[in-house]
């Protein structure tokens, strides 16, 4: 694409004269040849529209792991002054919070070694996955509710967990701008079912080993040293988040002649942040939010339960950290001089402020990265990171690729052990469908966002 | 019945080609149940569920975005596949349709959503509905 200028190694930016109704310039993170990728699919086109809504401040943004989305591209960061800009819900995607959360145990990789097979068993057994799969728990009315208010802290007082965990969660585990009242019944109906529940697709409770520390001082104050086994998990507001975003951009479509918007694709459906609308949207996205969190708070339970089950009653698995990466987040940076608050939509991106633990999930059988934000990130990125490896692959193009017996052949064979429901689900999720995570990381790590403190391998994956 | 299913990087995405809009809207729940949950073997027989779906939108297109997405509600939060019409009633701009349902005891897939991108219903050289959808998996 001409119209791609390189400001540095792997930072490039699309100029807002480029098109007539650009607001704002596009930047693009990401070497030459991920761009190469890039531009195979109509990812920097969905960019250059979210460059045209309204409010946006300074630049539209992609990280290097990009990919076509719809609306937003999954892996954008946008940013809009909440005077004068808009909530969008395709900025923050129909699985509102899906993220990551790290636990660290007290055991090593040799002392995990011959109980994978029985732990992955125990785990998969214990957390309910697959499609449409209900927990063991069902939440209704005021007891829904309470759960859309309180997010993980209302699983806590449970008795599902530990001030610990609220407190190395995002924002505590828990938005203040949530209002069940702005959740639809037919919402909390879909969701009544699912808190507690891994789900499908590219959802999975990863047992992963520290295979390498990039930074000593910061693994040591998060209590990780090399060999240590970690437990990683990723899953999000299930059918309650979907059922939230479908009825929020499908009122805003309705609402949006009222506005006066013109956009290039329904799916950027957007309103006034000041606006019953907008408001609105922001009240039950972050409800949703806070149900996302409840659910990697009760799945963490369960897998805790499966652990004391094979390691013995004082084993523990402590939290490291939980962030989101498909979330819109209210808060306050200096532009143009002036201290404004605004909010920024992550869309298959994560937060990373300077000193936060960043969580970087790879494909399955690639393993992870802990990183940590760095103070360069607010300026970069409005302090926002890649979400994971990204797909370069579709799923029906991976399925005809694969050969499942291949594919666990290879897995076995680098000594990680695969529970999974579903063989197509698998397949989907090969290796090959995604880029190369630590290609994605490196790009995130020399532009100053965020920088490497561990990588882990994995031994046990378990999926739905 | 018309429908291909095309290729997306992270989820799919299906084209559709009608002679009429009831034509176009049962093909569309075809290949939809078709993406949720093919397998009879996993259904319950002998019972169905009845439900009634009324929508209004503004434009044909996001009545078909709608409609699915109200049927996929029903198909999530009762676990049963519709896929038999019973009727349905079609303007520009409502849909009124009666449709019956086989539960099962579990989908194949998950469809968070039927998105709105691409989304555009018109009729094409061959004189036929067409339109492309996406489905968020």
């Amino acid at each position: 694409m001409h119209a791609l200028r390189q400001l540095s190694p792997f930072l490039w930016e699309i100029p807002k004269t480029f098109r007539k109704d650009m607001r704002v310039p596009a930047r693009i993170y990401a070497s030459a040849e991920m761009l190469g990728h890039i531009l195979q699919d109509r990812s920097l086109e969905q960019l250059l529209n979210v460059t045209t809504l309204p409010g946006i401040v300074q630049y539209a943004l992609a990280m290097p792991d990009i990919h076509e989305g719809y609306g937003f591209p999954v892996g954008g960061v946008a940013a809009f002054d909440t005077e004068s800009g808009i909530i969008s819900p395709g900025g923050i995607g129909y699985d509102i919070n899906c993220g990551v959360r790290l636990l660290r145990s007290t055991l090593s990789r040799a002392e995990v070694q011959g109980h994978l097979a029985q732990l992955g068993k125990a785990i998969f057994n214990r957390v309910p996955s697959g499609v449409g799969k209900g927990g063991l728990y069902t939440f209704r009315d005021k007891e829904i509710d309470r759960v859309l208010l309180d997010g993980a802290k209302r699983i806590i007082e449970l008795g599902y967990g530990s001030h610990n965990d609220s407190e190395n969660t995002e924002s505590g585990g828990k938005l203040d701008t949530a209002d069940p009242a702005c959740v639809s019944p037919q919402a909390k109906s879909r969701g009544s079912d699912q808190l507690g529940t891994l789900g499908a697709g590219n959802h999975f409770v990863e047992v992963e080993f520290i295979s390498a520390i990039y930074d000593n001082t910061e693994a040591d104050r998060l209590g990780l040293q090399k060999e240590q086994v970690c437990v990683m998990v990723h899953t999000g507001s299930r059918g309650l988040g979907h059922q939230v975003a479908t009825d929020a951009i499908r009122t805003m479509n309705r609402a949006m002649p009222r506005f006066g918007f013109s956009l290039p694709d329904r799916e950027l459906a957007c309103a006034p942040f000041n606006s019953p609308e907008g408001q609105a949207c922001m009240n039950a996205m972050s409800a949703a939010a806070n149900f996302a969190w409840a659910n990697r708070q009760l799945v963490t339970w369960e897998i805790r339960e499966a652990w004391k089950k094979i390691f013995g009653t004082s084993e523990t698995l402590d939290l490291v950290y939980d962030i989101a990466h498909n979330i819109a987040k209210l808060e306050p940076y200096d532009v143009n001089s002036a201290r404004k608050m605004l909010l920024v939509h992550r869309k298959g991106a994560t937060r990373a402020f300077p000193g936060q633990p960043v969580l970087i999930p790879g494909s399955m059988g690639t393993g992870s990265w802990l990183l940590k934000g760095h103070p360069g990130s607010v300026a970069a990125s409005f302090g926002s990171s890649c979400h994971g490896a990204g797909r370069s692959m579709s799923r029906t193009m991976s399925r005809k690729l694969t050969r499942i017996p291949e594919l666990l052949e290879e897995l076995a064979a680098q000594g990680i052990v695969v529970n999974a429901g579903s063989q197509a689900g698998l397949s989907e999720e090969a290796p090959s469908a995604y880029k190369n995570v630590d290609e994605v990381v490196n790009v995130i790590d020399v532009c100053g966002i965020a920088k490497k403190v561990a990588r882990l391998r994995p031994l046990a994956v378990i999926k739905g | 019945m018309s429908f291909t299913w095309l290729e997306h990087t992270s989820d799919i995405r299906l084209k559709l080609e009608s002679s009429s809009f009831e034509e176009l809207f049962t093909d569309a729940l075809r290949a939809m149940n078709e993406l949720l949950g093919p397998e009879p073997a996993r259904s319950e027989p002998g019972k169905t569920l009845k439900r009634e779906i009324s929508i209004e939108a503004s434009d044909i297109t996001s009545l078909l975005v709608d409609f699915l997405n109200a049927v996929l509600l029903e198909t999530s939060i009762h676990k049963t596949l519709f896929s038999e019409v019973v009727s349905m009633k079609i303007t520009n701009e409502t849909i009124s349709a009666i449709l019956n349902g086989t539960p099962c005891r579990s989908l194949t897939r998950d469809i968070k959503a039927v998105t709105y991108h691409e989304a555009d219903v018109k009729m094409n050289q061959a004189g036929k509905l067409e339109t492309i959808l996406v489905f968020d998996l």
